[in-house]
């Protein structure tokens, strides 16, 4: 079931998205995006979760079958052009990834982009997705998060019950909230202090 | 114009400009009517609002998100609580305020860099396995 107030919150955001971050903070974070989009492999069944207004498609390599998803039909019908111009086979529909309609074991590896900053039970639809990837299937994660450094920490936390209702929370714990969820994590570095990273991990089944 | 000069120009130009306005803002807003501790607070709050209105709404627009925002908190707090403590002691020129805002800007974004540089890269403990 889709969590309806969700929903609407990125109804509602995708109309300012890509002014917010297309011209700044996309072209910024391009590399590290690239870097953890270049797993992407032409024999794996892939699922990339919350596509939004699909800015990530021109940096997914192409010819590969790509399955997506997002809460929010006005962000995917903003992507339907970028949707149509990937070089491959590019599926996308509306889920609440904390109810996935697919079965268990069915995808290779999973994507996601500045996903669960946003996500309202992180640990919850990070299992979900552990349930969806296949045995030692892997999870590779672009993320924004809170930092534990003074004074980042204080002044995120503070500034997240606001960010929040408009958009995403800055002061999550993903990286704990990923091993919670019972992934065993391979790699997590630091692309912006401790509060833009990338994470890789398997599910262990 | 290459990425990186232009996130460089992007990052000076919004912590200087930010330092600016904040310092200029502190400097007509508190007087020496107000006293040391609450001007120094309340411009710490003042500077961190204002400089996120204007240049932040701005220039995290076309900059960057994280990476404005961490020298971008760090700067309009700063002047804020500096230029507003100052203000409350004596009268300052919306110059030197601009002066001194200008300069914690730089100061605060070169903070950034350094602070980003120590821990950038692999998380030490996360390991470095690949999936493959």
């Amino acid at each position: 079931m889709i969590d309806i107030k969700n929903q609407n919150k990125w109804d509602r955001f995708s109309f300012g998205y890509d002014l917010m971050v297309a011209a700044g903070a996309e072209k910024r974070w391009k590399p590290a995006k690239l870097s953890v989009f270049s797993a992407m492999k032409k024999d794996k069944k892939i699922l990339f979760m919350a596509l939004g207004t699909g800015l990530d498609i021109e940096l997914f390599p192409p010819n590969l079958e790509i399955t997506a998803i997002d809460i929010s039909p006005k962000m995917l019908e903003r992507a339907k052009d970028r949707i149509a111009a990937y070089e491959g086979d590019l599926k996308a529909s509306i889920m609440d990834v904390h109810d996935l309609e697919f079965e268990d074991n069915s995808f290779d590896q999973v994507f996601t982009a500045c996903t669960f900053c946003s996500v309202p039970n992180p640990v919850n639809g990070l299992k979900s997705l552990k349930r969806v990837l296949k045995p030692g299937g892997e999870l590779h994660m672009f993320e924004h998060m809170g930092s534990s450094h003074f004074p980042m920490n204080v002044m995120m936390k503070a500034m997240s019950p606001l960010s929040s209702m408009i958009g995403p929370a800055m002061d999550r714990d993903t990286v704990g909230n990923v091993e919670k969820s019972g992934f065993k994590i391979l790699r997590v570095e630091n692309i912006y202090m401790d509060v833009v990273r990338t994470i890789s991990a398997v599910a262990e089944k | 114009m290459d990425d990186h000069l232009y996130f460089l120009l992007g990052d000076y130009a919004t912590c200087i400009l930010s330092g600016a306005i904040v310092g200029v803002f502190s400097a007509w807003f508190f007087d020496p009517s107000w006293g040391m501790i609450s001007a120094m607070l309340v411009g710490m709050v003042l500077g961190m609002i204002v400089g996120f209105i204007f240049p932040g709404g701005i220039c995290l627009h076309y900059f960057g998100l994280f990476e404005l925002m961490v020298p971008l908190m760090i700067t309009t707090m700063m002047v804020g609580m500096v230029v507003s403590m100052a203000a409350s002691m004596l009268s300052v020129s919306p110059g030197i305020a601009a002066l001194s805002g200008a300069v914690i800007g730089i100061f605060s974004l070169r903070l950034t860099y350094r602070w980003n540089n120590n821990i950038s890269g692999v998380v030490p403990g996360y390991g470095d396995l690949n999936c493959d």
